[in-house]
């Protein structure tokens, strides 16, 4: 379509709003409680327009461009009606510092009054300098607010984790309230009162601990002002850069916006162009990723053991000590667990040092057991196509939804905002345990109605649980809909798909040495003969190791990293590991080269992710290439491969079987829930689980 | 221990601070400060006073709630004692027969200067008040400087306080409307006494303001509080808090005021992680 927009000619597709073709074309409307995640509100009505041959002024969020439109967004009267309602915004909001002459100089000579505990000013403010309202009146340009200001009574609210609000910054745009509700589900926050006293508040004014609030800090990302604020970042300067980095801490895949300060993160964001969140998070990956890097249990040095005890060590004197005691077993006596936590290349290395060096038995990951695997094996079994990919807009048109054994707000919070979606369009969702009524229940499905069936790891497991997962999977597909497997961790399906391009060894009786790269059930002194422990949380496992090789986490190098849904994303590194800590699959590479093996000469992550490419079907390497830009998912084989049937029965895992871990919150080792007082307030609302 | 008698939120921000302390009461004179620990483990921090009662023993400070250790004190509640309350410290303010004097204040300082304004009055001043503040709610005790000033003017980017500029525009237009002007008082935030004796060095009208960099042990042994007035070293806490404006080098003192930024932030991010949920 064609519209004129201040006399310039534009073309506009779809049905966009008068806002969007504007500012598409670089013109500038001012708009508060406009938010592109949310639907159009029009209650600040500063973008209003004149839209030739209709009557007064129409609110440019709200109103659809059509062809032929001839637009005026800057008149006189226009820009006069703007400044009133500003003027009316600014009244209610600590203004001083917008229309001080001062501030070039104060900028410079007060900063140190950043930490007062109320905003009188922007000075005082923490969304200094990445606060909207400050933009809009850059914009418009004002000397002065024409009215007495008022305060909204009260002091800044601090008594949740996480999130501070402050009512008397709050313009009342309403975002924090449309987030909680449209996108989340959540509808905690709302408006409270009437007229010139209403706030944004929570039911009965309670704690929004007390209010079923996730914490996932949407109303803080869409705030315009500094009112919802993470403390963490309250009194920080803003940051120096910022990257983009797959957040690894559970099976999302959500892409986050890391802010970085003399070389750490400081505070991590949504990314609103993230395949997977579209601008979305989790407390987790918003409030959580910088202090489980900086966690002073990280393993920050090499560690060997001498006469009893661990003592640092430098990565060549490890390197060697780890290589010489290796060497000392045979094929068949040391056995590996990996992380699901892992990137590809790191878990692919692994895999290959694993078959080709330690000659080990199949290495124990957490996808043993896992939900993929289930519906992988099933389909095996029957010889169907049964797909593991997924997207999560599948999720949004299903018209029932059963969820069986899985806190989605908790394990899956991206997968729990489509639930949502769907549900708001007219959904039934259905949540049951994981136990025999589940099965009664889905069962009873009404078959006119696709449905949905999400499960996670507790519905597999136990000698029945193929046969409750083909119960499953003959219910879904009866209703002409499906059964998606949900694991928790962040690499599963890449790890499950990196495990079949390697044969299995036969099993040992068992393991003397035990090379552990992911989790392992307790362990007890003298239980092996070596223990080397490559991870980056110390625990009371590396206590008990013989050499610890630290390791960077995903955030500090290269990786990739498959979520749930079988997609494939590269995620580059936000900062530097800390301390001598380097990636997994480099610290491999350079055991394997000391134990004298062949083609572990890998100079990249790159490098490694063509050999992947090469060594297991599954990651073609236009999937690879392609994870960059647009989405790329692992490449599915023809299903129905009876070959494949009870392949995986009577796989040898040594001693370091794995189970699924129970803690949802766990990263490499280090338990968020346990170790962040604030993530125990929100997770400790809610019955645990088994 | 001293007691806290009083601890209130006057305006968002600034807190006022009671504390039985007979023994300092009894001696206290405008411009003088006290130095406070809120807790065993807490800092040394100063605090102008704000007023004092002999015959309730107590002293009375008025602070800004900007780290840690204000942070500490702004949640004490009348009952609560503090392990360190020592004063009065610093050199009284100059009060004498001036004729006109015009005192300027903000922030804290709008109950650091009140027992000047009351002295100077007595002593038979005409006082005429400058207070800045952001906004009108951000004005205290405005009552009690209209019960012993002359005149109370503001400056301020408030509507409803009739102001939009700060404190050198309305400044410059007092001291001609004042003339002549024996001496300017100013005290509150450094931009603020920065500001003010900007704005009369050129008019050469005396500007005495009160300083505040960090201090420590306020008693001249630290040093912590050294800044650079007439071209000398000073100690802030015993050859001032009060220096001539005119002659104060303002950008080591900003410097200075900032050294310990990123620590005293670290401080209030542990301080909440330990106080809040």
């Amino acid at each position: 379509m064609k519209l004129l927009i201040d006399g310039r000619a534009v073309t506009a597709e779809g049905t966009p709003t008068l806002l969007e073709v504007a500012r598409a074309n670089g013109i500038f409307v001012p708009a508060l409680c406009e938010h592109p995640a949310l639907e159009p509100y029009a209650a600040c009505r500063l973008c209003l327009v004149e839209v030739k041959g209709r009557k007064g002024f129409v609110p440019a969020c709200s109103t659809r461009a059509e062809d032929g439109q001839e637009v005026m967004t800057a008149t006189a009267e226009i820009q006069a009606l703007r400044k009133g309602i500003l003027e009316l915004i600014l009244a209610e909001h600590p203004h001083a510092c917008l229309i001080c002459a001062e501030k070039p100089s104060c900028d410079d000579l007060k900063s140190t009054i950043r930490k007062t505990g109320e905003v009188t000013g922007c000075v005082l403010c923490p969304a200094n300098g990445r606060c909207e309202l400050q933009r809009v009146v850059e914009a418009m340009g004002l000397g002065l607010v024409p009215f007495p200001s008022h305060r909204r009574p009260g002091e800044v609210r601090r008594d949740d984790p996480f999130i501070d609000r402050d009512n008397s910054l709050c313009i009342l745009c309403g975002r924090c309230v449309r987030v909680c509700q449209e996108i989340r589900g959540a509808s905690v926050l709302t408006f409270v009162s009437r007229g010139s006293e209403t706030v944004i508040g929570t039911a009965l004014d309670r704690r929004l601990l007390d209010s079923a609030c996730q914490f996932c800090g949407a109303c803080v990302d869409v705030c315009p002002t500094g009112s919802l604020m993470d403390r963490g970042g309250r009194y920080d300067r803003p940051a120096e850069a910022g990257t983009k980095a797959v957040c690894a801490l559970c099976g999302q895949g959500c892409r986050l916006n890391a802010g970085i300060r003399e070389g750490r993160i400081a505070g991590t964001s949504p990314d609103m162009d993230g395949p997977v969140n579209r601008g979305q998070a989790c407390v987790k990956g918003r409030f959580l990723v910088g202090p489980a890097l900086s966690h002073p249990r990280r393993l920050l040095k090499p560690l060997v053991r001498e006469n009893g005890s661990l003592r640092e060590a430098g990565w060549e004197e490890a390197l060697d000590l780890a290589a010489k005691r290796l060497a000392a077993f045979a094929a068949g006596e040391v056995a590996v667990s990996a992380s699901a936590q892992s990137s590809c290349e790191d878990l692919f290395v692994l895999q290959r040092f694993a078959a080709e060096v330690l000659r080990a038995p199949a290495v124990a990951g957490p996808w043993t057991g896992s939900a993929a695997a289930g519906l992988r094996d099933l389909g095996r079994t029957a010889g169907r196509a049964l797909p593991l990919n997924f997207r999560m807009t599948d999720i949004d048109h299903a018209r029932t939804i059963v969820v069986i054994g899985e806190d989605l707000p908790v394990t899956q919070p991206i997968v729990g905002l489509h639930v949502h979606r769907a549900a708001s369009m007219g959904a039934e969702v259905i949540k049951v345990d994981a136990g025999k009524r589940a099965l009664g229940l889905v069962s009873r499905l009404d078959r006119s109605k696709p449905a949905v069936i999400l499960f996670g790891p507790s519905l597999v497991g136990g000698a029945d649980g193929p046969a409750r997962l083909a119960a499953l999977e003959a219910a879904a597909a009866a209703t002409g809909g499906r059964i998606i497997a949900l694991d928790r961790e962040a690499n599963v399906r890449g790890g499950l798909a990196i495990a079949e391009a390697f044969p299995t060894l036969p099993a040992s009786t068992g393991a003397r040495a035990l090379y552990l790269a992911g989790p392992h059930p307790k362990l007890k002194p003298g239980e092996a003969e070596l223990v080397i422990v490559q991870g980056s949380y110390g625990d009371e496992i590396s206590a008990l190791a013989d050499i610890v090789f630290p390791e960077a986490t995903s955030f500090e190098a290269e990786g990739t990293f498959v979520n749930v849904e079988g997609r494939i994303q590269v995620s580059r590194p936000a900062v530097a590991p800390p301390g001598e800590a380097r990636p997994g699959w480099r610290i491999l590479q350079d055991l394997a080269g000391r134990l004298g093996a062949k083609g572990f000469g890998y100079g990249s992550e790159a490098d490694v992710r063509a050999a992947l490419a090469e060594a297991a079907p599954a990651f073609d390497a236009a999937a690879l290439a392609a994870s960059n830009e647009g989405p790329a998912f692992l490449a599915e084989g023809p299903a129905g491969a009876a070959a494949f049937a009870g392949r995986d029965a009577g796989r040898g895992r040594g001693r370091a079987r794995v189970a699924a871990p129970l803690d949802p919150d766990d990263y490499k080792g280090l338990s968020l829930v346990l170790e962040n007082k604030s993530l125990k307030l929100v997770r400790g609302r809610r019955c645990p689980r088994s | 221990m001293p007691k806290i008698l009083t601890r209130e939120r006057l305006v968002p921000n600034l807190h006022l601070l009671e504390v039985h302390a007979p023994e300092v009461a009894g001696k206290c004179r405008p411009g003088q400060f006290v130095i406070v620990m809120p807790d065993e483990k807490g800092e040394r921090i100063p605090l102008s006073i704000a007023d004092w009662d002999v015959e309730r023993g107590s002293v009375t400070a008025v602070f800004l709630v900007v780290g840690t250790t204000t942070r500490k004190l702004a949640a004490l509640k009348a009952g609560d004692e503090i392990p360190v309350f020592v004063g009065p410290l610093g050199r009284p303010s100059e009060i004498a027969a001036f004729g006109t004097v015009v005192l300027v204040a903000g922030c804290f300082g709008i109950g650091a200067l009140w027992p000047a304004a009351r002295a100077l009055k007595a002593a038979g001043n005409r006082v005429v008040a400058l207070i800045d503040a952001k906004a009108d709610y951000l004005v205290y005790w405005k009552d009690r400087f209209r019960s012993v000033c002359d005149r109370v003017v503001f400056s301020s980017r408030d509507y409803a306080l009739g102001s939009k500029e700060f404190v050198p525009g309305p400044l410059e237009r007092l001291l001609e409307a004042e003339a002549p002007v024996a001496r300017v008082i100013a005290v509150g935030c450094t931009y603020l006494m920065y500001a003010s004796a900007q704005a009369t060095k050129p008019l050469g009208v005396k500007t005495v303001v009160s300083l505040n960099p960090i201090m420590v042990d306020g008693t001249g042994m630290c040093g912590a509080c050294r800044c650079t007035a007439e071209g000398k070293t000073k100690f802030a806490c015993v050859d001032g808090p009060d220096f001539d404006g005119h002659h104060v080098d303002w950008d080591e003192l900003f410097m200075r005021r900032k050294s310990y930024f990123d620590d005293e932030t670290r401080s209030l991010c542990r301080y909440e992680e330990t106080e809040l949920p």
